[in-house]
């Protein structure tokens, strides 16, 4: 996805390859998520920060406000009204951030796919990571978050080449 | 003055004693009774419940029956004297659906009537607040129906398989 990529055209991008890494590696250990609670997938997503799967070993640390987090998560269907205030939560997130979608309704519609009320995140903002499931389980949104973590670390640079680094 | 308190069995019998042949009992259990009136005796049936100790309603909406043309609106009450929820029943004409609002009687149903009136398109006489509920603020009437009608075309929220980028 391309725009998600946007901060590229910052500062950051005459910096040499070296400190990049290096700053990906330090956003790799710290996606501190902001989440949008909207759907029955949730109580897969509260189980993440018990003690049994503690993503917070990972730094990921779920936070209420938008302006300090990197990450977007869609827990659950999505409804028209609600994809305003998304967006609007979206915009309000600092560069750089990626979007997580956990759950068939969320990332096609699922179950309800002439529903007149629901959307699908995709067609609205860039979607880096989606999790199928009806609802996932906890280890499912939990690998997910490894390979966002890659897809992080593993940032496709300017010229296309990519640096191949594996966490999962 | 204090109500006795009775089942709805004896509110059926009521109810056939004021109104007569104009109600018909559908189906009577154990803590609920469902009733059918005519749209012209429906207010008179309110008001009737409401002295009767019907004094809170629960839910009400409206189903649509295109094959016998009609929209059938109910209101389920229940009272904190009998502890039952009676549930009331009447038909609207689907060509020109309205009917005067109950809120006179029950003041709780407010919610419910704007939610009739924006799903299933039929107008609530005397609403003081008829403006949309549930359905985003972009909602088109003219073009996109009312989502609880029978022939809403839901097919074009449809979105194609094989989109992915």
């Amino acid at each position: 996805m391309s725009g998600s990529n946007d901060y590229k055209a910052g500062l950051l991008e005459k910096m040499p390859k070296t400190i990049k890494k290096m700053f990906n590696w330090g956003r790799s250990f710290s996606l501190w998520p902001v989440h949008l609670v909207t759907g029955c997938c949730s109580p897969e997503y509260m189980q993440l920060f018990g003690p049994r799967y503690d993503l917070e070993r990972w730094g990921v640390l779920p936070l209420a406000s938008s302006r300090q987090s990197d990450v977007m998560i869609f827990v659950g269907n999505v409804a028209r009204k609600m994809m305003i205030r998304a967006k609007r939560v979206y915009e309000q997130m600092p560069e750089p951030k990626w979007v997580y979608v956990i759950g068939a309704c969320a990332s096609s519609k699922g179950p309800f796919p002439e529903s007149y009320s629901l959307v699908r995140v995709k067609d609205y903002m860039p979607v880096d990571m989606f999790v199928a499931g009806c609802p996932p389980k906890p280890e499912a949104i939990h690998y997910g978050f490894l390979k966002l973590r890659e897809k992080v670390l593993n940032e496709v640079e300017e010229d296309g080449s990519k640096e191949v680094v594996r966490t999962t | 003055m204090r109500l006795k308190r009775m089942d709805p069995k004896r509110l059926s019998e009521l109810l056939k004693d004021r109104f007569g042949e104009r109600i018909t009992i559908t189906s009577l259990e154990e803590r609920r009774l469902f009733f059918k009136v005519d749209y012209e005796i429906a207010h008179d049936v309110a008001r009737f419940l409401k002295e009767n100790g019907f004094d809170m309603a629960i839910t009400m909406g409206g189903t649509d029956f295109p094959k016998r043309n009609v929209i059938e609106i109910f209101y389920g009450v229940w009272s904190s004297t009998h502890d039952f929820v009676a549930f009331m029943k009447f038909d609207i004409s689907r060509e020109n659906p309205r009917f005067r609002t109950f809120i006179d009687i029950w003041p709780a149903v407010h919610n419910y009537e704007r939610e009739t009136w924006e799903l299933l398109g039929v107008d609530v006489e005397g609403h003081p607040r008829l403006k949309l509920l549930l359905l985003p603020d972009d909602w088109s009437f003219e073009e996109e129906g009312y989502p609880l009608r029978k022939d809403f075309d839901s097919s074009r929220y449809r979105s194609p398989w094989g989109d992915e980028t």
